[in-house]
């Protein structure tokens, strides 16, 4: 293992769109200033990371209850109406034959936004109590969970394109259930707290004078 | 020789020389320091107009058609997303026209403007403002999910109605192997290297 420098150590900024390094001309405490190259807003850590990414898993979180609670899809034929859920319409998935297609359908709408809030609370916990724990480990969790983010997003397509085409009036109509804009809204929350989260800071425990997120 | 820190974890670390289609990794928590394609630009340039055209296709095309009971209807990507908003959705018709429209569009523009802006040794100050842009607008471009997204609708329609795959939805599909190998084909780190800083 080589010595761990890092470039905060020579008060060099890293750009986290174009990898440029430069430095502050006044340094301080979560000061900002621009990429020489891209003009991006460079800082030695994104600033206020673990607060931002709280807050929006916090918010993710709330949502994701009426989400599976409220249905997502009500269609109305000749016979009456009928709500489904988002497990509703998984469940109906299964029943008509298509088990990969509903296991897919879990695996997305169910599995990926529990799990990316539980590993992102449990990135949380490791930056600001600097749990024991194998941060490679941390990363490789982080990685996965900037990768499959956006897949929790299916069941919102799934539901518009039902919506825009059953619609033939009295016969058979679909309309969009009050639980569809909270589960959009999960997914958006638990991408931009992916997206906002400094991985950097995991590795912060290693320095001798911590940087922090400016909070 | 130039110093690079790791974009994960910050460590420095000074990279020699690498040849195309190398790819160097942090020594401490494996993020990854400098892009790896190895395809020239003009397949990069010939992938991005391919994807354009693509994208062009899959949102002019209708997706599915369904019919019932002598009644038809058919829907394109921008069709979902004006039915979610007259339906009352309207943050959840905004969210489909983001991630299926206006992000792909966006992304595949910047990415022509800055790989046109790039066959030039030194390019413009402006490619870096573009590839920026292009940078923040990914994430939300997801062409692969909402694909995924037609083929869960159409099997669940096929249980109500007389449905068949549009051309749209071929296009989706043409349009995410075209974006991946876009993706893929380029070196960012190469491409930022043109921009010349100014000292």
């Amino acid at each position: 293992m080589p010595a761990s420098v890092t470039a905060a150590d020579f008060g060099l900024g890293s750009c986290h769109v174009c990898g440029y390094l430069s430095r502050a001309e006044r340094p301080g405490p979560g000061i900002a200033w621009p990429c020489p190259r891209c003009g991006a807003n460079v800082r030695l850590r994104r600033f206020k990371s673990i607060g931002q990414t709280g807050a929006l898993l916090l918010a993710a979180a709330i949502c994701y209850l009426p989400a599976n609670i409220m249905p997502v899809l009500i269609t109305t034929t000749a016979e009456g109406t009928e709500a489904d859920t988002i497990l509703g319409g998984v469940a109906r998935l299964y029943a008509s034959g298509s088990w990969i297609l509903s296991l897919v359908v879990l695996i997305a709408s169910v599995m990926i936004p529990i799990g990316k809030m539980a590993v992102l609370a449990y990135l949380l916990i490791v930056v600001t109590q600097g749990a024991p724990t194998d941060r490679r480990q941390c990363m490789r969790l982080f990685r996965i969970v900037e990768f499959i983010g956006r897949w929790s997003m299916l069941d919102v397509f799934v539901d518009a394109f039902i919506v825009a085409l059953v619609q033939l009036g009295p016969l058979m109509s679909v309309a969009p259930g009050p639980g569809v804009p909270f589960f959009a809204a999960t997914a958006v929350l638990t991408m931009s707290a992916a997206i906002v989260f400094d991985p950097r800071l995991l590795w912060d425990r290693d320095r001798v004078g911590r940087i922090d997120d400016g909070l | 020789m130039k110093a690079v820190a790791c974009p994960d974890c910050d460590l420095l670390h000074v990279l020699g020389p690498q040849s195309g289609g190398e790819k160097a990794r942090c020594l401490r928590c494996g993020g990854v320091l400098t892009g790896h394609g190895a395809h020239s630009y003009e397949t990069s340039l010939a992938l991005a107009i391919a994807a354009t055209i693509t994208f062009i296709l899959a949102n002019t095309a209708p997706l599915m058609q369904m019919s019932e009971l002598g009644q038809e209807s058919s829907t394109t990507v921008a069709g979902s997303a004006l039915e979610m908003w007259l339906q009352g959705s309207e943050p959840t018709a905004i969210l489909v026209a983001i991630c299926s429209i206006v992000a792909p569009g966006f992304y595949l523009a910047l990415m022509l403007a800055v790989l046109i802006a790039f066959r030039k040794d030194r390019a413009p100050p402006w490619a870096g403002r573009l590839m920026r842009w292009a940078d923040a607008i990914h994430p939300w471009a997801m062409p692969e999910v909402m694909l995924l997204g037609t083929l869960v609708a159409y099997v669940k329609i096929s249980e109500l109605a007389d449905a068949t795959p549009g051309s749209g939805m071929y296009a989706t599909g043409a349009l995410c192997l075209l974006i991946a190998a876009l993706g893929a084909s380029l070196n960012y780190a190469a491409l930022w290297a043109r921009i010349k800083v100014e000292q």
